[in-house]
């Protein structure tokens, strides 16, 4: 028998891969391999798709592509199982938080969730089907480019497949490049929309090749109208360098979260339930979110101290492993855990240091306390640095060195005070508090990096002429 | 037994001099090992605790392969020495690869001459090993110039004892004195005397990026060699090894077998080279087949870093040293370098980035760049 293949493309009716590839780094995928002029075709086959695109309302979209989403979240549904099987051999996540992870995003897919999203972005969202007059006499009409190409990132599973989401609501074909460890999800989507929409599978191409490896990508640059890139500064940088000027460009930097707790809020009584949320936040997508917190502020002169807090973060964090074990670390990880692990080892045992560690068997989580508080990156991993402060009115001054790099803030602070820190934090330059259980999973409506979604991809058309002569 | 310093630096000194010559076998380097270790654990109270709460004493270490490893990032986070800052002769510092605010490692060196009695017989084995006294040229500052520099302050020990006049042609503000290169080398050419040409990656593609721009070859005298270091660890420009190497042949006149890379570390004073110039298979094969071999004081292991265990013969893994020359500080070092093993040497792999999964959250180079220019 032979082994099970993944084919990492999903392609609009009529077009098929010249030639295919295998990972040389994840077994059992395959990629597609093609030349210039099948990457050309490819294009203009789905700018002819866009504009069929736009003879269909946005709400009927919505509708469709909610009826592929929700069987991600169907149990026994052949697309949910498909990834099921191939999610943890791709991301190297556990079965267990893949599965978790599918869940999580699979709740934003569903057609409610994304009529939702419309309508937070387009009041109405019938302004991306013609013009809407507007108040004051003026009308106004919500386009997209023809063909939009994300660029997907390394393994948060979903990412790469709610660009593409995002990119079909408002009406811009779409040529998705997902990053290895996130490629099966989109490409399931794909195979998804070909059952349900054949309409909506010829407006979108789906396929994963190794970045640099090919020749067509710079061509690619020069025939697409738009592009969304994740990933690094180095990455984002080297495709801005190569877009031409004209080309409008949405890229989402790596980013890191933080967390903070009030003293008000951390009581005996609240530890336990405080502790396992900040476990879970960095634990989800084994902390590889921009939104996954690396230091949790503790604010001093609660009921509970510091080191109670870190013994009580340790077992929540050692039960979640249990109920949602960690992916297989990489060589490179595991590498960057010992170093970091050690060192702390190190400061822990200097005189006097304050630095105290925890750490779960098998380099599950790590936890280390330390009296410094400067934001100091985490190597992931589940590895969360906690870290005292005297009062949250401080958190401004010790985040704003790395204010650019910030994202997300997971609060526990009490009503009263709520205001307060999110005014000053907002202030230096973070984008989304949340609650600590709620970090892994804004919503679909979110501004991420302080951008609206759907916005983000489309430009206004004014007419304000209208009723004139 | 002592637990003072200054004698059994003194006596590695005379075991190091000895060294290439009779060993040590593995019995001395053991007694050594565990000597220093008992040394590093009474004398160091961080490390000795460090080892208790890994469950390791002088008492219960059942051999050096059992001594607690310092990862080399905690040179990062604080000073290590086995002893006071005060014993401490010199601060080496690393030049910071990953960039940024408090990148910077250090290097607590207590005893310049056990620096000095374990740079030198290696380098003779490797670089010199048909007895030539080459001027050297060195792609570096000066160690006056740059006082906290390893490499320059062992290219300023070689230059002294080993060869017959030595010259820094590297500054830190100006950077490489082309001028100044390449009338040395003229001038070692009209006398006919071989050349030590000792640099990083970065500076002799540098120095052949302007040759080539003026199309000037420059062969150098018989039995001119070059030591090459760093910069195959992904940072600089994007050359390869084969590239360089093979620039290097063609503008100077060289065999590719009379380059020898060394491979060394701020934290580790002893260095490691690729024995090019004494083993006839390695001279006449690829690269790849090129092998970093340790002198006889120092070990070498990959270890899984996942458990820290030993790994196969072949299997790649991570870099863990025992340098007996790190007698002041630290002599247990676990790396980041990735390599596999096989009977010859390591084959150095480098710090492979951008192959694991990262997700969307950022990178610590990411980090420590956004935090130096507040971008």
């Amino acid at each position: 028998m032979s082994e099970p293949v993944f084919r990492a493309w999903a392609l609009p009716a009529g077009i098929d891969v010249e030639s295919r590839e295998r990972s040389r780094i994840i077994e059992g995928l395959a990629y597609a391999r093609a030349s210039d002029a099948w990457w050309s075709t490819l294009c203009a086959r789905l700018r002819d798709a866009h504009a069929q695109l736009q003879t269909r309302s946005a709400r009927d979209i919505a509708s469709a592509l909610g009826e592929v989403g929700e069987r991600f979240a169907e149990a026994g549904d052949p697309l949910r199982e498909a990834a099921l099987e191939w999610l943890p051999v791709t991301s190297s996540l556990s079965e267990a938080m893949a599965e978790h992870v599918l869940d999580g995003m699979a709740r934003d897919w569903s057609t409610a969730r994304l009529t939702r999203l419309l309508e937070l972005e387009f009041d109405p969202p019938e302004l991306l089907d013609r013009f809407v007059e507007r108040e004051g006499g003026a009308s106004a009409h919500v386009r997209s480019p023809a063909l939009t190409l994300h660029v997907g990132a390394g393994t948060v599973p979903g990412v790469t497949a709610t660009s593409l989401v995002r990119s079909l609501l408002v009406k811009s074909a779409a040529l998705v490049k997902p990053g290895l460890g996130d490629a099966v999800l989109p490409v399931l989507w794909g195979r998804g929309l070909r059952e349900v929409d054949p309409g909506l599978a010829d407006a979108c191409a789906i396929a994963y090749w190794p970045g640099g490896e090919t020749t067509h990508e710079s061509g690619l640059y020069a025939e697409v109208d738009a592009v969304v890139a994740y990933g690094s500064d180095a990455t984002l940088l080297s495709i801005r360098d190569r877009l031409p000027l004209s080309t409008p460009f949405v890229s989402y930097r790596h980013r890191a979260g933080a967390a903070a707790i009030s003293s008000e809020v951390l009581t005996a009584e609240s530890l336990r339930s405080i502790a396992r949320d900040t476990a879970y936040a960095a634990s989800v997508f084994d902390q590889r979110g921009c939104v996954s917190p690396h230091v949790v502020y503790v604010e001093s002169g609660s009921e509970v101290t510091a080191e109670g807090f870190v013994d009580a973060l340790a077992e929540a964090l050692d039960a979640l492993a249990k109920e949602l074990p960690p992916g297989k670390a990489s060589l490179e990880e595991a590498s960057a855990l010992q170093q970091l692990r050690g060192s702390a080892e190190m400061r822990a045992s200097e005189a006097a240091s304050g630095v105290e560690v925890r750490f779960g068997s098998e380099g599950a989580w790590s936890v280390v306390l330390d009296p410094d508080p400067t934001f100091r990156p985490s190597c992931l991993r589940r590895f969360v640095w906690v870290k005292p402060v005297e009062d949250l009115s401080r958190l401004p001054s010790v985040l704003a060195p790395i204010a650019s790099a910030l994202q997300t803030m997971a609060l526990a602070v009490s009503e009263a005070r709520r205001g307060g820190v999110i005014e000053a934090l907002s202030e230096v330059g973070v984008s989304r508090f949340t609650t600590l259980a709620g970090a892994p999973w804004p919503p679909a409506w979110w501004h991420h990096d302080g951008e609206g979604p759907l916005r983000a991809l489309t430009t206004w058309v004014d007419d304000e002429s209208a009723g004139a002569v | 037994m002592s637990l003072a310093f200054a004698p059994l630096a003194t006596e590695l000194e005379e075991v190091f001099g000895s060294a290439f010559d009779e060993g040590p076998g593995e019995d001395r380097f053991e007694q050594l090992a565990l000597r220093a270790f008992e040394f590093q654990f009474a004398r160091n109270e961080t490390y000795g605790r460090f080892c208790r709460a890994r469950g390791v004493t002088p008492a219960s270490v059942d051999g050096w392969r059992s001594i607690p490893a310092v990862p080399t990032s905690a040179f990062k986070s604080l000073p290590i020495v086995a002893g006071t800052t005060d014993d401490v002769e010199r601060v080496f510092r690393t030049s910071g690869t990953t960039g940024g605010a408090g990148s910077t490692g250090e290097h607590h060196v207590r005893s310049l001459s056990l620096y000095e009695a374990s740079a030198i017989p290696n380098f003779r084995r490797y670089l010199l090993p048909d007895g030539v006294r080459p001027r050297m040229i060195a792609l570096l500052p000066s160690p006056e110039e740059a006082p906290e520099s390893s490499l320059s302050h062992m290219a300023g020990l070689v230059g002294d004892r080993l060869c017959d006049s030595k010259a820094f042609v590297f500054h830190p503000q100006t950077g490489l004195d082309t001028h100044g290169l390449r009338a040395l080398l003229e001038n070692a050419r009209s006398v006919d005397e071989p050349v030590l040409l000792m640099g990083t990656a970065f500076a002799l593609v540098h120095w052949l990026d302007h040759l080539a721009s003026s199309s000037t070859r420059l062969t150098l005298p018989a039995g001119s060699r070059v030591m090459e270091t760093g910069g195959f660890k992904g940072r600089s420009r994007e050359v390869s090894r084969e590239a360089l190497y093979a620039a290097i042949s063609s503008v100077h006149g060289l065999e590719r077998s009379s380059i020898v890379n060394e491979y060394g570390m701020t934290e580790m004073l002893s260095q490691f080279y690729e024995p090019v110039l004494l083993d006839p298979r390695m001279r006449e094969g690829t690269l790849e087949e090129r092998r970093h071999v340790p002198p006889p004081w120092v070990r070498t292991r990959v270890l899984d870093p996942a458990t820290l265990e030993a790994c196969e013969a072949g299997e790649v893994g991570v870099l863990c040293h025992f340098d007996l020359a790190n007698l002041g500080s630290v002599c247990a070092l676990l790396t980041e370098d990735l390599g596999r093993a096989d009977r010859v040497g390591f084959e150095l792999l480098g710090r492979v980035q951008g192959s694991s999964p990262r997700g969307c959250s950022l990178a610590v180079e990411d980090f420590l760049r956004a935090q130096a220019t507040g971008v």
